[in-house]
C-alpha cells in the first residue's frame, strides 16, 4: 500500500492562517520538483521545462487556482495567481530533501488552493511537525535543535527570537555535547582506578576528579537556572500592579502602556475588576494586569476586588506594590506590604510630582525601589529597568538561555548527580557510586539531545510542533 | 568411547574448549574434544593468574553455569586477593595465582574421568560442510568426524607467528605448531578473518633473583574461594613481589626499539592498549619515571617467575640486559624470551549471539577466535558456545544472556553488534551499563535459577544453590522482623562502633543500611544470624546498603530491555532505509543488529538513526497489520 516512509513527498501551508499579504505553501520529499513542475506554469502560460527549477535561486511563476487545465497542458481560463518558487535541492534545505517553497498571495483562500493543487499533483498534506521531523530523521537537526525552532516560531519578541534562534544554530547542543565529552572525561578517571585496580595511578587523580565535578556542576546549574528567565522570555510574564484606592495604578498602567487603558478617576474604588494588556519591557512579553484598588473597606464588592487581586499577585511572574508617595502609610498599605512579604515584588512610590508625604526611610516599610510620577512620565525607564533585573537573572551562561522546561528539568537532574557524585568523592566511599552518578548525569544530558527514549520523547515533542516548521 | 554419534566436536582444549565440551557433556551431549597437543590442556599462555576486575566476575559467572573454572583455579591457586575492596561493591573482584602445571593437570585430569567426553590430539584442518551445515570436521593426518555441532577455540593457533627481534616463528605459542590451514579453509567458507596481535613477558629463573629488596605483596589473610563448590582453599599460599623499572631501562628500550618487532614494522596489526609491551609504555608515556613490575611465580614446583608488565618483542639480547636494569634482577637469567604474536580471528559480528555463525549452521566460536583476549573471556565464551551448541543438535532455542543478567551477555552482545575494533577484546567493568546489578557475591542468585532450568546443575548442587536463596530469603525476614530497641548497651555499642544512638526501636534491616553497620555489629546488639553469613551472604548486605543505586539501575535495565525487546525483523532492509545516511546504512550492513538495542549500540550510530529505524517499525509493522503491502 501506502509509499515507505520518507519516500513520500509532503505539502502544507508554511505560514500562519490569517489575512496576511503572502503566504508560503512548502513541498519536501523526493516528488517536490516533480509536483511543483505539474502545478506551475511559466509567465507565459507554457510548462516550465526540465530546467525551469533551479536550485536555490527564485523565479516567478503562475499557478492557476481552480485545477481544470486542458487537454494540452494549457491553464483553462480561470483564477490564475502569481507565483514567486523558491526550489532547494536536498541536502541544502531545511528538511534535507527536496524542497520547493511557493510564495503565493495570502488570506484565507489562495494558499488554500495552492495547496490543494500540490495535492492534487501527487504531495499528501504533512502531518503536524513533520518538516521538523523529517530535518530530525535526516540528520539535519538534533533534539535540542528541532525543539527551538518551535521556541523560534513562538517568539513573540525580538530577544525571544534570538534567543530560539542561537539554539536552532546548535548553541546549546554544542555546549552539551562538550560537557558530555568532559563528563565521560571525568568518569574515565574514576572507572581507570576501578577497573585497573593494581595500576600505580596519579595521586592527583581524585582531587583532579573533584575539581573537574564541581566546575561542571557549577556550569550546568547555571544554565538550568535561566530556565526562569527562559520561561518567560519565551512565554512572556505577568506583572500586577497593586496598591490601595488611588495610589495610582491605573495611571502608571498607562503610563507603561503608552496610552490610556484604565478609567483613571480621583474616586477610590474605580477600577473594580482587573485589566490586562500586553507591553514588552526588555524583551519580554509583559502581560501587565491593574487590580482593583486594594482596601480594607467594608463594601463586599471591594472586598471580593481585594482578594482577587492578592490572588492575581500570587500567580503572577512579579508584584509592583504601589505605595501613594503624597501621604503617609497607612494601615492598609502595612497590610499589603506584609501580604506580599513572600512575593517577588517591586515598591514602586507614586505621584513622585507631588510633594512627599513621608520619608523613603521610615521604619517598618520596605526599602522603595523607585520613585515614579505618571504625570511627569519621570522614573518610567528606571523602573522598566528593574521590571526586566527582576523577570530575567542575570546569568554568566554567555547569554544562552534555556527555552524548554524539559531541558531545565533535565540540567538540574544532571547537576544534582553531580553534587552526589562530589559529596560521595569527598566522603571518600565507594569511587564505585561517583562513576555510575557520572553516568547519570550523562544520560540526563543525552535526554536533552534525543539519545534515549527515543521512541517517547520522539511522540511527545513532533506532536507540539506547528504545521511549516 | 567410540567416536560416531557425536553430538557436538570441540576443537582446541584451552580454557574455552575445556567449559565447551564440560557444558556440553553436563547437558548430556556425547563430545570429543580435540587438541594439537594433549600435554597442553588448560595451558596458561601467558600470565599464571586468574581473576582481576570484570575477570573475576565472569569466572563467578561461569561458576553460576556449573563451570570448571572456579573450581580449577580453587585447587591449584597459591595466592588469592580481594581487589577493590573499598571502591564499592561492584568492582570487588577475586584474583589468583595459579600454580601453572597443577592447573594443566588438575584440567586434563578432570576432563579424562568425565563420561560421555572423548579426549584426542589432532590438528583439524579442515570442516566438513553439507549444504550451509557443518557436518564435522577433517584433521591433518586425514580422520573424520562427524557431529551435530562443532566448536571451534583456536586460540592463537590460526596461522600464528611469533615475533622476537628480527626473529619470526610460525607457531600457536612458544613450543606449539601453528594450525596453518583452516584460517585459510574458514576464509574460504566465507567467514571474515582478521589479524590480531598479543605478546607475553620473559620469564626468569627465580634462582637469581634478589627478593630480600624487593617489597612483598602476600596474598589476603582469610581467602575466599572462587567457587561455590570449593570446600576450601588446599595448597600452600606464596606472596609475589614488586619491582620498578629504572631510568637505564627506559634508555636501554629506548636505544633498541627499532629492534622490537612491534616497532621495526614487522607487526602490521595493533596490539592491546591495556596490556602494552614494556616498549609501548615507554614510548606513550616518556614522562613516566618507572613503571611497577609484578613478579608472579609460576608455580610451587617451579623456579619460574614471571615477571608482570614486561611484555616485550625486544632480541633477547636486549631482553636480557632491559632485566638486569631493574631492581632485584641485576643478576636475573631468563629462561624464556618473551615475544608478540600475530594470529587469525574471526570478525564476531559473523556470529549470532548464540555464538553460531550466522553463515554456516551449527559451527560455534569461542575464545580467542573471536577476538577476545583473557583465560575467563575464552571460558565463558567456551561455556556459551557449548551449551548452545548441544542445544542447536536438539532443537532448542539458544540461551541468550541479558546485558543487565550477566558479564557474559554484556561481552557477547559487544562482540556480535560491535566487533572488537583492532584490538582483543577484554572484559571491564566499565563495559557494563547495570554494574551495581552485576556482582562477583550475587552470580548465583543471578543465574542459579537459569543454570538448574537447562540442566548445566546437577541435582545435588541445584539443590544446594536453590536452599542459598532460601537461606537469603529468610535471612531477609529475620532482619525485616527483628526489633533493636534502645537500651543503654545498645547505644554504647552503636557509639563505640562510631554509629548514632538510637531512641526509638529500630528494625535490624534498617540498622544494617548505616554505612559503618555490618553483621558484626548486629551480632553485638544480640540478633542471632546464622553463622555463615559472612561468607555466604555478602549479597544481602550489598543489596540493602545500595538498594536505592541498585532499584535506579534496575529501572535503566528495564528501559533498555525494551529496546533489546524490539526485534529488527530480516524484512527490513537496513541498507536501502530511506532516512539513513550512507556511513550508517554501512555501519548497520556491518554490525548487523537484530534488536533495536543492538542497533543503539552499534558505533557510530546516532539517535536519530535508531529514531528512523524506530518509525519505520511502526510504521510497517502498522501497515501489515491492516493488511496491505
Amino acid at each position: 500500500m501506502g509509499a515507505p516512509y520518507l519516500a513520500d513527498t509532503i505539502a502544507a501551508i508554511a505560514t500562519a492562517p490569517g489575512a496576511g499579504a503572502v503566504a508560503i505553501v512548502r513541498l519536501s520529499g523526493p516528488d517536490a520538483f516533480a509536483v511543483a513542475r505539474r502545478v506551475l506554469r511559466s509567465n507565459a502560460g507554457g510548462s516550465l521545462g526540465a530546467d525551469g527549477l533551479e536550485s536555490h535561486r527564485a523565479r516567478l511563476a503562475r499557478l492557476g487556482l481552480s485545477g481544470r487545465t486542458s487537454g494540452d497542458g494549457r491553464d483553462a481560463p480561470d483564477v490564475v495567481d502569481e507565483v514567486l518558487v523558491l526550489p532547494m535541492r536536498k541536502p541544502r534545505s531545511y528538511t534535507g530533501e527536496d524542497v520547493v517553497e511557493i510564495q503565493c498571495h495570502g488570506g484565507g483562500t489562495v494558499p488554500r488552493l495552492v495547496l490543494e493543487q500540490c495535492l492534487a499533483a501527487g504531495a499528501r498534506v504533512a502531518r503536524a511537525g513533520e518538516f521538523t521531523e523529517r530535518a530530525f530523521l535526516n540528520g539535519r537537526l538534533d533534539l535540542a535543535r528541532a525543539e527551538a525552532v518551535a521556541a523560534l516560531i513562538e517568539a513573540r519578541t525580538t530577544e525571544a527570537a534570538h534567543a530560539a534562534a542561537r539554539q536552532v544554530a546548535g548553541e546549546l547542543s554544542q555546549r552539551l555535547t562538550a560537557w558530555r565529552l568532559d563528563l565521560l572525561d571525568a568518569r574515565s578517571l574514576a572507572e581507570v582506578s576501578l577497573d585497573f585496580a593494581d595500576e600505580e595511578l596519579p595521586l592527583t587523580l581524585e582531587s583532579d576528579l573533584r575539581d573537574r565535578l564541581d566546575a561542571l556542576k557549577l556550569a550546568i546549574s547555571a544554565l538550568a537556572a535561566t530556565w526562569e528567565s527562559g520561561r518567560r522570555l519565551r512565554d512572556g510574564a505577568t506583572v500586577v500592579l497593586l496598591g490601595a484606592p488611588n495610589a495610582g495604578k491605573s495611571s502608571l498602567f498607562n503610563a507603561l502602556l503608552g496610552r490610556p487603558r484604565a478609567i483613571v478617576a480621583a474616586d477610590p474604588g474605580t477600577t473594580r475588576d482587573w485589566i490586562e494588556e500586553e507591553v514588552a519591557i526588555a524583551g519580554v512579553a509583559v502581560l501587565l494586569r491593574d487590580t482593583a484598588g486594594v482596601r480594607t473597606a467594608e463594601e463586599a464588592v471591594e472586598q471580593a476586588g481585594i482578594r482577587a487581586a492578592l490572588e492575581l499577585a500570587r500567580g503572577a511572574d512579579l508584584t509592583l506594590l504601589l505605595l501613594d508617595g503624597s501621604r503617609a502609610p497607612d494601615d492598609d498599605d502595612r497590610r499589603l506590604v506584609e501580604a506580599t512579604r513572600d512575593l517577588r515584588r517591586l515598591v514602586v512610590r507614586t505621584k513622585a510630582d507631588l510633594a512627599p508625604g513621608w520619608a523613603p526611610t521610615e521604619g517598618a516599610l520596605p526599602q522603595v525601589a523607585v520613585a515614579v510620577s505618571a504625570v511627569e512620565e519621570s522614573g518610567l525607564a528606571e523602573l522598566r529597568a528593574q521590571v526586566a533585573g527582576k523577570l530575567l537573572r542575570q546569568t554568566d551562561t554567555d547569554g544562552l538561555v534555556v527555552l524548554h522546561e524539559r531541558h531545565a528539568i533535565a540540567l538540574a537532574r544532571a547537576a544534582s548527580h553531580l553534587d552526589e557524585a562530589g559529596t560521595i568523592l569527598r566522603s571518600g566511599h565507594d569511587l564505585e557510586i561517583v562513576a555510575l552518578e557520572i553516568g547519570a548525569a550523562m544520560a540526563a544530558l543525552d535526554e536533552i539531545l534525543g539519545q534515549c527514549d527515543v521512541e517517547d520523547l520522539l511522540d511527545r515533542i513532533f506532536s507540539r510542533f506547528c504545521v511549516g516548521k | 568411547m567410540l567416536m560416531n554419534n557425536l553430538d557436538v566436536i570441540v576443537v582446541g582444549a584451552g580454557h574455552a574448549g575445556i567449559e565447551a565440551a564440560l557444558a556440553a557433556v553436563r547437558l548430556g551431549a556425547r563430545v570429543l574434544l580435540l587438541t594439537s597437543n594433549l600435554d597442553h590442556v588448560g595451558q596458561m599462555s601467558c600470565n599464571p593468574a586468574i581473576g582481576g576486575v570484570g575477570k573475576g566476575h565472569l569466572v563467578k559467572e561461569i561458576d553460576a553455569l556449573g563451570g570448571e573454572m572456579g573450581l580449577a583455579i580453587d585447587e591449584t591457586g597459591i595466592q588469592f586477593r580481594t581487589l577493590n575492596t573499598r571502591k564499592g561493591p561492584a568492582v570487588r573482584a577475586s584474583r589468583a595465582q595459579a600454580d601453572k602445571a597443577l592447573y594443566r593437570q588438575r584440567m586434563k585430569s578432570r576432563l579424562e574421568r568425565t563420561p560421555g567426553l572423548g579426549l584426542r590430539q589432532g590438528m583439524v584442518e579442515q570442516l566438513l560442510v553439507a549444504g550451509r551445515r557443518v557436518v564435522g570436521v577433517v584433521t591433518e593426518t586425514g580422520e573424520r568426524y562427524e557431529a551435530g555441532a562443532t566448536v571451534l577455540t583456536t586460540g592463537t593457533f590460526l596461522r600464528g607467528l611469533m615475533h622476537i627481534g628480527d626473529a619470526q616463528m610460525p607457531g600457536g605459542r612458544a613450543g606449539d605448531l601453528a594450525s596453518r590451514g583452516l584460517s585459510a579453509h574458514l576464509e574460504a567458507l566465507g567467514l571474515p578473518v582478521g589479524r590480531l596481535k598479543t605478546g607475553t613477558c620473559p620469564r626468569l629463573d627465580g634462582r637469581t633473583i634478589d627478593f630480600s629488596r624487593l617489597e612483598v605483596q602476600p596474598g589476603d589473610l582469610s581467602p575466599t574461594p572462587f567457587s561455590f563448590r570449593s570446600a576450601g582453599l588446599t595448597q600452600r599460599q606464596v606472596p609475589c613481589h614488586i619491582t620498578w623499572t629504572t631510568s637505564q631501562t627506559h634508555a636501554l628500550i629506548a636505544r633498541n626499539l627499532e629492534r622490537s618487532a612491534m616497532y621495526s614494522g614487522r607487526i602490521k596489526s595493533r596490539g592491546p592498549r591495556y596490556c602494552p609491551s614494556i616498549e609501548d609504555k615507554i614510548v606513550r608515556f616518556p614522562d613516566r619515571e618507572r613503571h611497577q613490575i609484578f613478579l608472579e611465580p609460576e608455580g610451587l614446583e617451579t623456579v619460574e617467575i614471571y615477571p608482570n608488565g614486561l611484555s616485550t618483542s625486544l632480541p633477547v639480547d636486549v631482553q636480557a640486559a632491559m632485566v638486569r636494569t631493574i631492581p632485584g634482577l641485576e643478576q636475573a637469567e631468563i629462561v624464556r624470551p618473551g615475544y608478540a604474536i600475530e594470529y587469525d580471528f574471526v570478525d564476531p559480528r559473523a556470529l549470532h549471539s548464540s555464538l553460531e555463525c550466522r553463515t554456516l549452521e551449527r559451527l560455534f566460536l569461542a575464545g580467542q577466535i573471536n577476538g577476545t583476549t583473557g583465560y575467563e573471556e575464552a571460558a565463558a565464551l567456551g561455556l556459551m558456545a557449548g551449551l548452545n551448541a548441544t542445544r542447536a543438535v536438539r532443537a532448542e532455542p539458544p540461551v541468550v544472556l541479558g546485558r543487565a543478567e550477566a558479564y557474559i551477555g554484556v561481552m557477547i552482545d559487544d562482540l556480535v553488534s560491535r566487533g572488537v575494533g583492532g584490538e582483543p577484546y577484554r572484559m571491564f567493568t566499565s563495559r557494563a551499563e547495570h554494574r551495581l546489578l552485576l556482582r562477583e557475591d550475587n552470580a548465583h542468585a543471578r543465574l542459579g535459577g537459569l543454570a538448574t532450568e537447562i540442566g548445566l546443575l546437577d541435582e545435588p548442587l541445584a539443590r544446594a544453590v536453590e536452599a542459598r536463596a532460601q537461606e537469603a530469603a529468610s535471612l531477609r525476614a529475620l532482619l525485616q522482623s527483628t526489633l533493636i530497641r534502645p537500651a543503654d548497651e545498645t547505644n554504647q555499642a552503636l557509639t563505640e562502633r562510631a554509629s548514632s544512638p538510637i531512641r526509638q526501636p529500630v528494625r535490624a534491616i534498617d540498622l544494617l543500611r548505616r554505612p559503618e553497620a555490618d553483621w558484626a555489629l548486629l551480632r553485638t546488639l544480640g540478633v542471632e544470624l546464622p553463622t555463615d553469613v559472612e561468607s555466604h551472604h555478602l549479597s544481602v548486605l550489598l543489596d540493602l546498603k545500595y538498594a536505592g543505586y541498585v532499584d535506579r539501575q534496575r529501572v535503566l535495565a528495564d528501559q533498555v530491555a525494551g529496546l533489546d525487546a524490539t526485534l529488527i525483523p530480516a524484512w527490513l532492509d537496513l541498507s536501502t532505509l530511506p532516512g539513513l545516511s550512507a556511513e550508517v546504512r554501512e555501519r548497520l550492513t556491518g554490525a548487523r543488529p537484530s534488536t533495536l538495542g543492538q542497533a543503539a549500540r552499534a558505533p557510530g550510530i546516532t539517535p536519530a538513526a535508531v529514531a528512523t529505524i524506530a518509525l519505520h517499525l511502526r510504521r510497517r509493522a502498522g501497515e501489515r497489520s491492516r493488511g496491505g503491502a
